[in-house]
C-alpha cells in the first residue's frame, strides 16, 4: 500500500524537479543585479551584464547571449517596468532606440525607434502601462543643446503617444503624485513639471544645469544643480533649503545615488587635473538628508566611479570603475562604512545598476 | 626585368618596384597582378588590396576610412608611396585606402616588413608602392570605361595613351586619365539581420598625367601629375556629417646614367564638417604643403658591387585649426647610403639612413639583407632570404602639435625587425609554380599612444611585439588558348602589447592589438580562354578584437567576388564587357562601427578602346 503511494509521489516529485529545472534556465535573470556598461561611444559596444543574486558571479553581454545580436550603440540607461526591461541605446550615427526585453529571460520583445527620438536619457514609469522618456533630440553642429523633449510611451503597444517639449538637455526625472519633474541640464536653470493627467507643462526655477533628482524618505525632492543640492517641497514647489556640495573650483558632483532607506546620498566629486596630464581625480562622499551642511573633505571612499548604486538587499554600495573605454571595467562593492568587500570584473565602462 | 638582384642566376620573384628596391635584399615584395588592378577599377585601393593581399584592412564602412594593419602594425606604420614619394596624409600619418582611386599608376607592389632605411620614416609594418611605367609607342589609343552597379554606383573613366618619336631620335610617351565616380550606395534594405547597414555616399573626381621624354643623350625626363577630390557624406539619413578631401601632386624626375634628381610638390586638404552644410563655421580643417628635392647617385664599385648615396630634403607647411591658429613649418632631411654585393649564388645588401627633422633626433636606421640560392637546376630553384632592419617612425604632426593633447617632445618609435624566408620556384612544361614562406619578428619600442587613462594625452609608453608567418603560392600556366593565374596567401600575425604603464594596464600585457586579425588569407584565380576571362577572389579574415583586453571582438568572415569578361573588336573599335559580383555569398559582416556591411551586388562595366 505504502509503495503504491510512494511511486506516484516519487514520479510527481521527479516531474516537479524536472519542471523546475526546465524553468530554471528561462528564469536566469529574474533575481540579481543588472549592470549597465556604457561601452565606448564610437565602437557602439554598450552591453548588459548580470550578477546572480547573492553571488559575485557575473554573466557578460546578456543581451547578445539571448538574442544573438548586439545592442547596437552605447548603453545609456536600463530599467524595468512590469516585468519588462528597457535598454536605452545611443548609436554614434543617430540610429538610437530603446530595446525592450523580457526582464526574466532577456529575450527581445520589441524596440522603440523613431528618427526624431535621439539621445535618449532616462525612462520613468507612470502606472504600469505608460512611461516617460527624456531625450535630447538632435544637437546643434557645435554640440550645444537644442530644445529637448519628453516622450510619453504606451508600453503595451510600444508606440510613442506624445512628444512634449521641455527645456534643453533633459535628464533624470521623478514622479510625485501626478506630476513629473524633469531636470534640464543643457544650459538651463529650470525644471520642467509635466502634469501626468493632462501632459501640460509648467516651469520651476532652480540652480544652473539641474542634472539629478531623487525623492527622499520624507517625500521631498532633491535636485542637484550647479554643484548644490536643492530640497524642494513637491506640492508647494518651494525650495526649502540649498546645500553647497563643496568649494573646489573645478570638481563636479556626479553619480548621485540614494541608499535603500532613502536617508543617505552617495556621490562622486571629481575633475580632470590639467596640471597633471588630465588625470581624473576625486573621491566618493555621502551625506544624510537631515545634514545641514556637507563636509566635502571627508570622503567615505577614496576612489572615483563611473557609476554608483545601492544594493537594498545586502546594503552595499556598488561603484563602477572605468580604467579606460577600451578595456573591461570593474565593480567595487563596499559596506556602508566605506570598507571594501570585493571587486568583480565587468565590461566596458560600468555606469549604472538595476537591482532586483 | 627591372632590377634583378643577383646577375641572371636568381631568377626569383623580386620584380622590383623601383631601382632602390633592388638594394632591399631579403625583403618580401609582392607585385599585384595587373589583371586584378583592371578588375578592381570599379572600386578603390581598399577593395583591390583586401582582395589581393593580407593587409588586414579595417574599414568604417563603404566609402569611409579604410586602413591597413600590415604585419600587425597600425595604419601609421604602413607607408604609401606614389612614384617614390610618401603620400600618407601628413597630420594623421596614414593613408585612407578607400580615398585612393584606381587611377594614376600602372603597378602596385606591397612590401612586407620594415623598410625604414630604404623608404624613410613610417615604413615599420611595410609599404604599398604605386608606380607608373611608360608605354613607348608611336600610336595613340583612347579608352572609355563605364560602370554601374546594383547599388546605383557609377564610374566613368577616360584614358589616353600615346607617344611620339622625334626626327632626331628623342621619344615621348604619354598617359592621361580622367575619372568621375558617384557612389550613392542605395541598398535594398536599411538593415541586415537586425543590424543597421552603414550607409555613406561618395562623389570623387580625379585626373592624372604621366609624361616621359627620352633623349638621344640617354637622359630621361619624367613628369607625374595627379589631382583628386572626394566628397563623402556619412550617414546622409541620420547624422549626415561630411568630409571633403583634395590632393594635388607633381613629381618631376631627371635620370641620366646613374644620377637621379627628383623634385616634388604635394598639397593635401582634409576638411570635416559635422553637418552637410559646408559653410559651417564648425568645420575642422587641415591644409598641408610639402616641397621635396632628392638627389641619388649610383656608382659601380667592382664586379657585382654597387653603391648608391642620396640626399632627400623636404619642407613641410601645415595649417590645422586644432594646432592653434598658426601655420607650422618643418625642415626635414634624409641622408642615405645603399650598397649591394652579389657573388654569384649569394648577394648581400646594406642600407643606412639618417633622418634629420627640425628640432628632433630620429635614430640611425641600418639594415642588412641577403639572398642565397640553395639549389638550382633547370626546373627547380630554392632561395633563402633574410634581413635585419632597424626601423623608426617620426611622430605625426597630430601627435606633436595637437593642442593640449599633443606632445612636441615625443620620441620617435623605434624597432628592430628580423626576418627569414624561403622561396621555391618550380617550372614545368606549361606551368610555373612558386611557393614562399616567411617568418618575422618585429619589436617596436616607444610606441606612441593616445593614453585613454590620461584623457587621451599622447605619450611614448608602449612596446609592441609583432611576430608572424606568411605562406604564399603562385601558379601560372599557359597551354594553347588557355592561361590561368593562381595566387593564394595565408598570414598568421601575433601582435601584442608588451608593457604595462599603469595598474590597470596589466590586464593588457600579451593581448593582441585591436583590429589586428591573427588569421587572414586571400585566394585569387583567373582563367582566360581566347576572348573570355573569368576571375575569382576570395578573402577571409579571422576574429579581430575591439578592446585592449581582448574581451569583445568582431567575428571573422569570408567574401567571394567574381568577374566574367568578354573582349572583342567591332570594326576597328575594341570593346570589353565585364560582369562582376561583389560578395557573391551575401555574407553578413560588420565594420569597425559595428554596423552591417552591404550584401551581394552586381556590376556591369564596358570598356571601349579606340
Amino acid at each position: 500500500m505504502k509503495l503504491l503511494i510512494y511511486i506516484p509521489l516519487s514520479i510527481l516529485l521527479a516531474l516537479q524537479s524536472c519542471n523546475s529545472s526546465l524553468n530554471n534556465t528561462p528564469q536566469a535573470y529574474s533575481k540579481g543585479i543588472v549592470v549597465t556598461n556604457s561601452g565606448n561611444f564610437l565602437d557602439n559596444n554598450g552591453s548588459i551584464s548580470f550578477i546572480t543574486n547573492g553571488t559575485n558571479s557575473i554573466t557578460f553581454n546578456t543581451f547578445n547571449k539571448e538574442n544573438n545580436r548586439e545592442l547596437g550603440g552605447s548603453l545609456q540607461f536600463y530599467t524595468e517596468i512590469a516585468e519588462k526591461g528597457y535598454a536605452l541605446v545611443d548609436n554614434s550615427t543617430g540610429q538610437d532606440k530603446i530595446e525592450v526585453v523580457d526582464a526574466a529571460t532577456m529575450k527581445s520583445i520589441g524596440a522603440i525607434q523613431d528618427p526624431e527620438v535621439i539621445n535618449p536619457r532616462y525612462l520613468v514609469a507612470v502606472g504600469t502601462d505608460k512611461a516617460y522618456l527624456s531625450y535630447w533630440g538632435s544637437l546643434n553642429a557645435d554640440y550645444s543643446f537644442k530644445q529637448g523633449y519628453v516622450a510619453l510611451i504606451d508600453l503595451t503597444t510600444l508606440k510613442i503617444i506624445k512628444k512634449i517639449p521641455v527645456g534643453k538637455g533633459p535628464e533624470q526625472m521623478e514622479i510625485v503624485g501626478n506630476e513629473l519633474f524633469v531636470c534640464n541640464q543643457g544650459d538651463d536653470t529650470q525644471l520642467t513639471i509635466i502634469n501626468t493627467s493632462t501632459n501640460l507643462t509648467q516651469k520651476m526655477e532652480v540652480g544652473y544645469n539641474p542634472k539629478a533628482i531623487k525623492i527622499d524618505l520624507n517625500g521631498k525632492l532633491w535636485v542637484l544643480a550647479d554643484n548644490n543640492m536643492y530640497r524642494i517641497n513637491a506640492k508647494t514647489k518651494a525650495i526649502e533649503t540649498v546645500i553647497k556640495m563643496g568649494t573646489h573650483l573645478e570638481k563636479e558632483v556626479n553619480n548621485l545615488t540614494l541608499s535603500a532607506d532613502k536617508k543617505t546620498f552617495y556621490y562622486t566629486y571629481s575633475f580632470y587635473d590639467s596640471a597633471d596630464g588630465y588625470k581624473l581625480k576625486g573621491e566618493t562622499y555621502s551625506f544624510g538628508i537631515d545634514d545641514l551642511s556637507i563636509p566635502a573633505n571627508k570622503p567615505i571612499i577614496n576612489k572615483i566611479f563611473s557609476g554608483l548604486g545601492f544594493d537594498p538587499e545586502q546594503q552595499l554600495i556598488y561603484g563602477g570603475f572605468t580604467p579606460s573605454f577600451k578595456q573591461a571595467g570593474y565593480i567595487f562593492r563596499y559596506k556602508t562604512s566605506g570598507v571594501l568587500l570585493d571587486s568583480i570584473k565587468a565590461e566596458i565602462a560600468p555606469s549604472g545598476f538595476y537591482f532586483k | 626585368m627591372q632590377g634583378q638582384i643577383v646577375s641572371t642566376q636568381l631568377d626569383t620573384v623580386t620584380i622590383t618596384a623601383s631601382a632602390n628596391a633592388s638594394y632591399s635584399l631579403g625583403f618580401k615584395i609582392q607585385k599585384i597582378d595587373s589583371l586584378l588592378i583592371h578588375r578592381y577599377q570599379i572600386g578603390t585601393m581598399a577593395d583591390l588590396l583586401s582582395a589581393s593581399s593580407t593587409l588586414g584592412i579595417k574599414t568604417y564602412g563603404a566609402g569611409r576610412l579604410a586602413t591597413s594593419s600590415l604585419r600587425g602594425m597600425s595604419a601609421i606604420h604602413t607607408a604609401v608611396l606614389w612614384n617614390g614619394i610618401n603620400i600618407n596624409q601628413p597630420n594623421l600619418g596614414q593613408s585612407d585606402l578607400s580615398n585612393i582611386p584606381i587611377l594614376s599608376f600602372d603597378q602596385v607592389f606591397v612590401q612586407y616588413g620594415a623598410a625604414g632605411s630604404l623608404l624613410g620614416s613610417g615604413a615599420v609594418g611595410g609599404s604599398i608602392m604605386l608606380q607608373s611605367v611608360p608605354t613607348w609607342t608611336k600610336k595613340w589609343s583612347h579608352g572609355i570605361f563605364l560602370s554601374i552597379d546594383s547599388f546605383a554606383n557609377k564610374i566613368a573613366k577616360i584614358t589616353s595613351t600615346g607617344g611620339f618619336v622625334f626626327k632626331e631620335g628623342s621619344e615621348i610617351a604619354c598617359k592621361v586619365g580622367l575619372l568621375a565616380s558617384n557612389t550613392l550606395n542605395h541598398y535594398p534594405n536599411t538593415s541586415r539581420l537586425n543590424v543597421q547597414i552603414g550607409q555613406n555616399t561618395v562623389s570623387q573626381k580625379g585626373l592624372h598625367a604621366d609624361i616621359y621624354l627620352k633623349t638621344i643623350h640617354h637622359t630621361l625626363w619624367t613628369l607625374h601629375l595627379f589631382w583628386s577630390n572626394t566628397d563623402l557624406i556619412i550617414e546622409p539619413n541620420y547624422d549626415a556629417a561630411r568630409q571633403f578631401s583634395e590632393q594635388a601632386r607633381l613629381v618631376l624626375n631627371y635620370n641620366k646614367k646613374k644620377l637621379e634628381v627628383k623634385l616634388a610638390l604635394l598639397s593635401d586638404k582634409l576638411d570635416y564638417y559635422p553637418t552637410t552644410k559646408t559653410n559651417s563655421l564648425l568645420a575642422s580643417k587641415a591644409l598641408n604643403y610639402r616641397w621635396i628635392a632628392r638627389v641619388e647617385q649610383e656608382l659601380n664599385l667592382w664586379k657585382g658591387a654597387s653603391l648608391k648615396t642620396g640626399i632627400d630634403y623636404s619642407y613641410w607647411i601645415t595649417n590645422v585649426d586644432n594646432y592653434g591658429n598658426k601655420a607650422i613649418t618643418e625642415h626635414r632631411m634624409d641622408l642615405y647610403s645603399l650598397a649591394k654585393q652579389s657573388l654569384g649564388f649569394f648577394a648581400i645588401s646594406a642600407t643606412l639612413r639618417q633622418s634629420l627633422v627640425q628640432g628632433y633626433n630620429p635614430p640611425l636606421s641600418p639594415a642588412i639583407g641577403s639572398e642565397a640560392l640553395i639549389f638550382q637546376s633547370k626546373k627547380n630553384q630554392l632561395a633563402i632570404k633574410s634581413n635585419i632592419a632597424k626601423n623608426y617612425r617620426v611622430p605625426t604632426l597630430n601627435e606633436r602639435y595637437w593642442l593640449v593633447l599633443g606632445n612636441i617632445n615625443l620620441k620617435p618609435e623605434n624597432g628592430l625587425n628580423k626576418e627569414i624566408g624561403l622561396v621555391w620556384v618550380k617550372t614545368y612544361a606549361h606551368i610555373k609554380n612558386e611557393i614562399g614562406v616567411n617568418y618575422y619578428h618585429n619589436l617596436v619600442d616607444d610606441w606612441v599612444y593616445w593614453n585613454p587613462e590620461k584623457n587621451y594625452k599622447v605619450e611614448n609608453i608602449q612596446q609592441v611585439k609583432a611576430t608572424g608567418f606568411e605562406v604564399y603560392c603562385k601558379i601560372t600556366g599557359k597551354l594553347n588558348d588557355h592561361s590561368f593565374n593562381l595566387y593564394t596567401q595565408y598570414s598568421l600575425t601575433k601582435s601584442t602589447q608588451e608593457k604595462a604603464y599603469s595598474s590597470f594596464s596589466n590586464d593588457l600585457i600579451g593581448k593582441q592589438l585591436i583590429y589586428v586579425p591573427v588569421h587572414q588569407g586571400v585566394f585569387n584565380l583567373s582563367y582566360q580562354h581566347k576572348k573570355t576571362t573569368f576571375t575569382l577572389q576570395n578573402q577571409w579574415i579571422g576574429k579581430r578584437f575591439i578592446d585592449f583586453d581582448n574581451q569583445q571582438y568582431l567575428a571573422g568572415f569570408a567574401l567571394i567576388n567574381t568577374q566574367l569578361a568578354y573582349q572583342s573588336k567591332f570594326k576597328k573599335v575594341g570593346y570589353q564587357v565585364l560582369l562582376h559580383t561583389n560578395n557573391l555569398t551575401n555574407t553578413f559582416f560588420l565594420n569597425v562601427e559595428r554596423k552591417a556591411m552591404p550584401g551581394r551586388s552586381f556590376n556591369l562595366s564596358w570598356v571601349i578602346q579606340l
